[in-house]
Order: structure tokens, then C-alpha cells, then sequence
């Protein structure tokens, strides 16, 4: 085999292979068309390569005039491409001379396969001269010349012109490494080929047509900007690995979960933590389903329809449910997700974190019990102070009664000497006695009265929906769906905020406690108006309902069918309506649970 | 039932219960002292045996039932009834436990009342008999000699002359003159005796 075989074959090898190379690039990342017109260009420095090798073995006129002609062709492919290469590579150059130069050249193309022509180069062909080369003999194609040979050289001037144009504007950009290179080696071999192809046509120098080593430097450029790109990925993917280490890390530290939910797919990926929490193996695979039965069942539905809003909808999700792990235990577990939708806006996945919350909420839940402790503790305590202080009061006189009279009884039996007199003392002191405790019993009684009653106009929707929010954690909690039916234009009534706000605490934490056992758990509030001066509140629950024939009885003393209940609370709601001017009646609903509906009388204008 | 020389205190702050109360028990033929609180009663009290103490819980001053600890660690020996306006179980559980002879809840039957205070003064009476006694016998005692005060210590052990001779390095003799020199001085006629009467004086047998 010659060297020259061996040569331009080796330089047609590694075109194709670079260009294979930057081929692959461009269909894995579409955006990099740099690397799309390299290959184009590359394709056709090797089909110049493969020609002009061809070309050196030609023998007959007909042999040089056929490889001559395409190997203008491969030439024209390969500077087209090179043109926009340029583009697309410096980010710069001037369009219209692009384009410009791209119609010149194929209009050398059009000529190239005139008839009457045997290529853009020659009218006719001679047979080839013969000349020695690296030891062997080898052809050079002769012939008579045409005068558009000068528009072929036209052509590359003006591509010389839109070079340098584009590699000025990219050095002044800041791309200067870029900008040098590429003018430096596409100037040089440009120039190098233009000067070396018009010498050997016009039959000046007798070596054989080298355009396509000529692309080499062309090559070189490419091949750095490739190994440094190569460089900057294994750079890049260590630091990706490292900082993906560190995120692990840090989830791990703080209990997080990342998971994607591809949802055409149904297939969740999840990182260890999220994989643990539902129970799955690290090779099972997990769908929506499987992630849902590891959902606390209350929860579930809750769950499901935050995600269906989420995927419908494309907003962010958010969401609290609890869990059962493993071993049996309750979580509660927090997730954030963002939707991530296709071009055309159909959402494809939804991202997310997920960490455990069940600190928090264990604390939340304990503030609240306390919170409700304390008001009942409260509540016990009044009432048993005012007890015990009602007890001292009132057995001090009656014990002294007891004790006179007993004495006195005593003193009449033995009617002693001088006995009398002690006997009127004794009736004094019981007289004394039984007004103070009189008066004791009247005290009490005003105390009571007074007791902090101011009357203010009132909303008592305003009043309804401050209790229901003050009282949304254990609703929540409790699982009751609150429904407010609340007349939009109620009378203000006259009456004692923090009074009216115990009735109705009252009747919600009744609501609450006999909806304990219920499956449905719907508290409907409701406020209307009867008449012009009468406001009328009901509560209608879903719960166990009143006792048969309980009746009134509810809102007596003592009356109470809970545990640890005094059995005051409807009672003291009872009073505090009626001291208002209003009436609290309740029965049982047709379809289960009961309701309280309690009336107040409207503040007329006139006597506010 | 008499109670010749008997005396009843009352500590109660309420005026009108306290002297309803001193009238009933006069009637019922005590001899009553009583005062307003519980540090007019430790200031101006002169006790006199047999006797017992009617106590408010509720005082101005100090809670009765603190008061009664009180009391008991200042060595005043005296049963106490207490009477309460507002009792709950727990403190008159407590009350008894600390030694009260009752928890009488205002207003009470006066059965009620006099029931306590005759068990009150039975008490009473018995703790005096038992310290006079115990003072008797300590007296008797102390006439004793330190080494007939040994030998008494050996023989209530139940122990033969021989072995006590043993014990304490002397003759079996010896033993015999001083044991018979104990029995006559405390007056005693048999072992069994003196070992009841030590008993009471807390006096151990020797080891």
C-alpha cells in the first residue's frame, strides 16, 4: 500500500469519526448546533478526502472531469456547513453575508452540473499529467479552464470577508479564545487551499490537490473544544456527585424524603427516607396506590383529592397526613410538591420533598388538650370555689343555730334558776344567725347577677364564626365537617359577648362530644331571622341525639349523660339566654343527632 | 355520764359558732374555755387534765390541721375534735390518721358532739393514768443502785442467776442478793411483773 493510500485515507477516517462524534452530540442536545454543522462539514472533508484520492489514480479525461465535479460538490457541502458552523460556534457574523454567500455557492453548484461543462473549473478535460509524489506516480487533472472559476474564487472571498467579520464581533463579545482560534485555522487553510488549487489548475505547481488535509486544522480546533468540554463534564459530574452526597446527607439529617411521581407512568421514585416511609423494598416498585395504602386510612381521601387537585389543576401540592410505619407506629408527615408540565401544558411529573412532622404536631395537639384542660380545670374550680365558700357560709350560722337551740332546749329542761336570761340571749344570738345566713344566701345571689354582664350590640354571625375558628384544631382533629348557614343581613343583638361566646362553646363542645361514636360528622350552624326582632340560632348535629323523652330535662341541674360532666353547662347556657330575653329549646333530628336552637331578641334601633 | 373537773377547749374563730358552742356544753355540764384563734389559745391556755380540744379547721391563723401537728410536737398531750364548715374526705381522713379523735362537719348533732368528746376525755383520762403511773414506776426505779439497775436489765432477758452471774463476771450468789434487793424496791413479787413495768418505762433487757 503507498503512503498517500495510506494518508488521505487515515484524514478521511478521522473526519468521520469526528463527525460521528459531534452527530451524537447534537441528537442528544438539539440546541447544539454548532456541533450539528461541524459533522455536516466534516461529512464532506471526508468525501473530499476519498475524492481527491480517487482523483490521483484517475487515468482518462472522462475519469479527472467526473471526480473533479463532485469534488467541487463535496467542497461547496463542506463551506456551507462551515459557514453556519461559524454562526453557530462564535455566536456571531453577519447573516445576510452568510446567506449571501451560501446562494453564490450553490450557484457554483447550479454551474458545477451544466452541460457544455465538464465541471465549475474546466470547459474540458485533458488526460492528466502525470507527477511524483511521496515516491509514487500520481495524476493531476489538466484541462482547458472556464471563466467562472473566478466566481468560485468570489465566493470564497466573500467568505473570507464574512469570517473575519464574525470573528471580530466575537472577540470584541468577549469570546476571544473562540474568535482566535477559528480565524486563525479556517483563514489559514482557507487561504492555503484557495492559493494551492489556483497555482495546480492553472498548472503553476505540480504536487496533487490537498483540500481536504487542509481541513485538519479546521479538526484540531474541534477536537480541543471537544476534550475540554469532555474535561468540564468529569469536572462537573465529581462536583454533581459530591453535592449530591451532601444533599443526601443533609435529607438524612433532617429525615427528608425526595420523591417524582411520573404520572403517565404511575411510577414513584423515591430516596431511601421516602421508601421507608411507605414500606417499600429498595427494589419494589411504588405507584400512587401503593403510596396511598401507607396512608393513615382517615387521611387517605383527604390525600388523594389534594393530588387530583395538584395534577387538575397544576398548582403546587401541599398536604399533611399521618402514617402507620412499620412497626406500628403514628406519624405525621408533611409534603410539598410542584407540578412540572409538558410544552403543551398537560402536567408529566410532580417533584416533591416529604419530612416528618410529627414533633410539631404532637406538640400542637398537646397545646390544644392543655389549652382545653385549663378552661375545664377552670371551669371545675369556679364552681367548686363557689361551692365551698357557699358551704362555710352558710353551715357557720346553722351550725351556731343548731348548737343554741340545742342548748337553750337544754337550759328549759333543767329549768335552772336565773335561766331565763340565758334563754332570751340564746333566741338572739339564733335570731342573729338566721339573718346572717339570710343575708349570705342574698349576697351570693347578687354576685351572680352582677358578674361582668355588659350589654353591647352584637353580630352574632361575627360571634358564630370566631368560636368556630377558635375551635378549628379540634375539629380538625375530631374529624367534623363544619357547615355555617349564616344569614347575611341578621339584626345585631343586644347582649354580653363573653356570655353569648359561652353558649355557644357550649353547644359546640356538645356537638363535638356526641359526635364521638358517630360515622358522619357534620355540625351545621345556622343563624336566621324570625320576624323582624327575633334572631334565631341552631346547631344540628350528626351525633348519638338526646335521650327519649329527655327533653327539657337536658337544661336542668345536675342533668348529664357524660363521664366527667357536672351537668351545668346547659344549664348555665339556659340561664344566660333567658337572662338575654331569648329561649333555647333542643330535640332530636327525623334522620339522627340532635339540635339546640336558642332565639334573642333584636336590638331595636329605637331603645339602643 | 359526770365529768367531775373535766375541761373542754374550744379554738374557734367564728364568734357566734364559738359561743353557741361553750353555752351548749355548759349546759351539758362541762367547764368550756375558749378563744378566738390558735395563737391566743397556745399564749393564754393553762391545761388541765382531763381535757380535750375542740378545733376549727378553718382558723385565721394557721390551718387547723398544721396546727395540730403543731401542737403534738410542742408535747401538748390533748385528744382533739375538729369541726369543719366545708370537710372533704381527704382532709378528715388525714385528721384521723394524725391521731384526731373525730371530724365533726358543721352543723352536728350535739350526740354527735358529746359522743366525741366522752371518748375524747376517756382518752384523756387513760393517757393521764398511763403517765402517772410511768412516773411512779420511774421514781421507784431510781432508787435503785447502777449495778441493782443492770442486774434488773438481766433478769427481765428471762435468763437463770447462773447465766446472768456469768454475764457479768461475778458469783451466782451475788446475783441472788441484788435480784431479791430489785424485786423489794420496786415492790414487785414476781419476774413477770417487772417485766411489765419495764416495759412500760422502756426499759430494754440487756443483750
Amino acid at each position: 500500500m503507498s503512503w498517500i493510500t495510506i494518508i488521505w485515507s487515515i484524514c478521511a477516517g478521522i473526519f468521520l469519526a469526528m463527525a460521528g462524534l459531534n452527530l451524537l452530540v447534537w441528537l442528544r442536545a438539539r440546541g447544539r448546533w454548532a456541533n450539528f454543522f461541524f459533522s455536516l462539514s466534516a461529512v464532506g472533508a471526508a468525501a473530499s478526502a476519498v475524492i481527491e484520492l480517487a482523483l490521483m489514480y484517475a487515468q482518462t479525461p472522462a475519469d479527472t472531469g467526473f471526480w473533479l465535479r463532485w469534488m467541487h460538490t463535496s467542497v461547496q457541502v463542506c463551506v456551507i456547513a462551515l459557514i453556519w458552523f461559524v454562526r453557530a460556534y462564535l455566536g456571531a457574523g453577519s447573516l445576510w453575508l452568510a446567506w449571501l454567500s451560501c446562494g453564490l455557492r450553490a450557484l457554483t453548484l447550479v454551474i458545477n452540473f451544466l452541460p457544455g461543462h465538464a465541471n465549475v473549473a474546466f470547459r474540458e478535460m485533458k488526460p492528466p499529467r502525470q507527477i511524483v509524489a511521496l515516491g509514487e506516480s500520481v495524476s493531476v487533472p489538466d484541462g482547458i479552464g472556464t471563466g467562472w472559476s473566478l466566481l468560485v474564487s468570489g465566493a470564497s472571498v466573500l467568505f473570507l470577508v464574512y469570517l473575519v467579520g464574525a470573528v471580530i464581533a466575537a472577540w470584541r463579545q468577549g469570546n476571544r479564545r473562540r474568535a482566535g482560534w477559528l480565524g486563525v485555522a479556517v483563514s489559514l487553510s482557507f487561504l492555503l487551499g484557495m492559493t494551492q488549487t489556483r497555482l495546480v489548475t492553472a498548472g503553476l505547481l505540480s504536487i496533487p490537490y490537498t483540500m481536504s488535509l487542509l481541513f485538519l486544522p479546521i479538526l484540531s480546533i474541534m477536537g480541543i473544544e471537544l476534550s475540554s468540554d469532555l474535561l468540564r463534564a468529569f469536572v462537573l459530574s465529581r462536583a454533581l456527585q459530591e453535592s449530591q452526597e451532601r444533599i443526601k446527607l443533609a435529607a438524612k439529617a433532617v429525615d427528608l424524603g425526595f420523591w417524582e411521581w411520573d404520572i403517565a407512568k404511575d411510577e414513584i421514585w423515591a430516596t431511601e427516607a421516602g421508601r421507608a416511609r411507605v414500606g417499600a423494598g429498595e427494589f419494589e416498585p411504588i405507584n400512587f396506590d401503593r403510596f396511598l395504602r401507607s396512608v393513615h386510612p382517615e387521611d387517605r381521601e383527604a390525600t388523594r383529592q389534594a393530588v387530583q387537585r395538584s395534577v387538575d389543576s397544576a398548582v403546587d401540592l401541599e398536604v399533611e397526613y399521618r402514617m402507620i410505619t412499620t412497626d406500628g407506629r403514628l406519624r405525621w408527615i408533611a409534603t410539598h410538591g410542584y407540578v412540572i408540565t409538558k410544552d403543551n401544558g398537560a402536567p408529566h411529573l410532580i417533584r416533591g420533598i416529604s419530612f416528618d412532622i410529627t414533633a410539631r404536631k404532637k406538640a400542637e395537639i398537646e397545646g390544644i388538650q392543655l389549652r382545653l384542660e385549663v378552661a375545664h380545670l377552670g371551669r371545675v374550680m369556679t364552681m367548686s370555689e363557689l361551692s365551698t365558700y357557699l358551704a362555710h357560709e352558710i353551715n357557720q350560722p346553722l351550725g351556731a343555730i343548731l348548737n343554741n337551740a340545742t342548748a337553750a332546749r337544754i337550759q328549759c329542761s333543767q329549768r335552772r334558776e336565773g335561766g331565763e336570761g340565758e334563754v332570751v340571749e340564746i333566741m338572739d344570738d339564733i335570731i342573729r344567725d338566721t339573718t346572717r345566713a339570710a343575708e349570705i344566701v342574698r349576697k351570693i345571689r347578687g354576685i351572680i347577677k352582677k358578674d361582668n354582664l355588659a350589654f353591647e350590640p352584637l353580630n352574632i354571625n361575627v360571634l358564630i364564626e370566631e368560636v368556630v375558628e377558635l375551635f378549628s384544631n379540634p375539629l380538625t382533629r375530631e374529624n367534623i365537617l363544619i357547615r355555617t348557614d349564616l344569614f347575611p343581613d341578621l339584626t345585631q343583638v343586644r347582649g354580653d359577648r363573653v356570655r353569648l361566646q359561652q353558649v355557644l362553646m357550649n353547644l359546640l363542645t356538645n356537638a363535638i362530644d356526641a359526635m364521638k361514636d358517630s360515622s358522619t360528622r357534620i355540625l351545621t350552624i345556622r343563624t336566621t331571622m324570625q320576624g323582624p326582632d327575633m334572631v334565631v340560632v341552631s346547631f344540628c348535629d350528626t351525633g348519638s341525639g338526646l335521650y327519649e323523652k329527655a327533653g327539657d330535662m337536658v337544661f336542668q341541674s345536675f342533668y348529664t349523660t357524660k363521664k366527667e360532666g357536672l351537668g351545668m353547662g346547659l344549664r348555665i347556657c339556659r340561664s344566660i339566654i333567658e337572662e338575654h330575653g331569648g329561649r333555647i329549646g333542643a330535640e332530636n333530628n327525623p334522620d339522627g343527632g340532635a339540635t339546640f336552637i336558642f332565639t334573642l331578641k333584636a336590638d331595636s334601633v329605637g331603645t339602643a | 355520764m359526770s365529768h367531775p373537773g373535766a375541761k373542754i377547749y374550744i379554738v374557734e374563730d367564728d364568734r357566734s359558732f364559738r359561743r353557741s358552742t361553750e353555752r351548749l356544753l355548759r349546759a351539758s355540764g362541762f367547764e368550756v374555755e375558749s378563744f378566738d384563734s390558735a395563737n391566743a389559745f397556745l399564749v393564754q391556755a393553762s391545761i388541765r387534765h382531763p381535757a380535750c380540744l375542740l378545733l376549727d379547721v378553718r382558723l385565721p391563723d394557721v390551718n387547723g390541721i398544721d396546727f395540730h401537728k403543731e401542737l403534738r410536737e410542742k408535747g401538748y398531750a390533748l385528744p382533739i375534735i375538729f369541726m369543719t364548715g366545708h370537710g372533704t374526705i381527704t382532709m378528715g381522713v388525714q385528721a384521723i390518721k394524725d391521731g384526731a379523735i373525730d371530724f365533726l362537719p358543721k352543723p352536728f348533732e350535739t350526740a354527735d358532739l358529746i359522743s366525741a368528746i366522752e371518748r375524747a376525755l376517756k382518752r384523756d383520762l387513760d393517757d393521764v393514768k398511763e403517765r402517772a403511773q410511768r412516773i411512779a414506776i420511774m421514781a421507784l426505779i431510781d432508787t435503785l443502785t447502777s449495778r441493782e439497775k443492770e442486774v434488773l436489765r438481766w433478769v427481765i432477758t428471762g435468763k437463770l442467776n447462773k447465766q446472768i452471774a456469768d454475764a457479768l463476771g461475778t458469783t451466782e450468789k451475788t446475783v441472788k442478793v441484788h435480784r431479791s434487793r430489785v424485786m423489794k424496791k420496786i415492790n414487785v413479787f414476781s419476774v413477770a411483773e417487772l417485766v411489765r413495768l419495764a416495759q412500760k418505762v422502756n426499759i430494754s433487757p440487756a443483750e
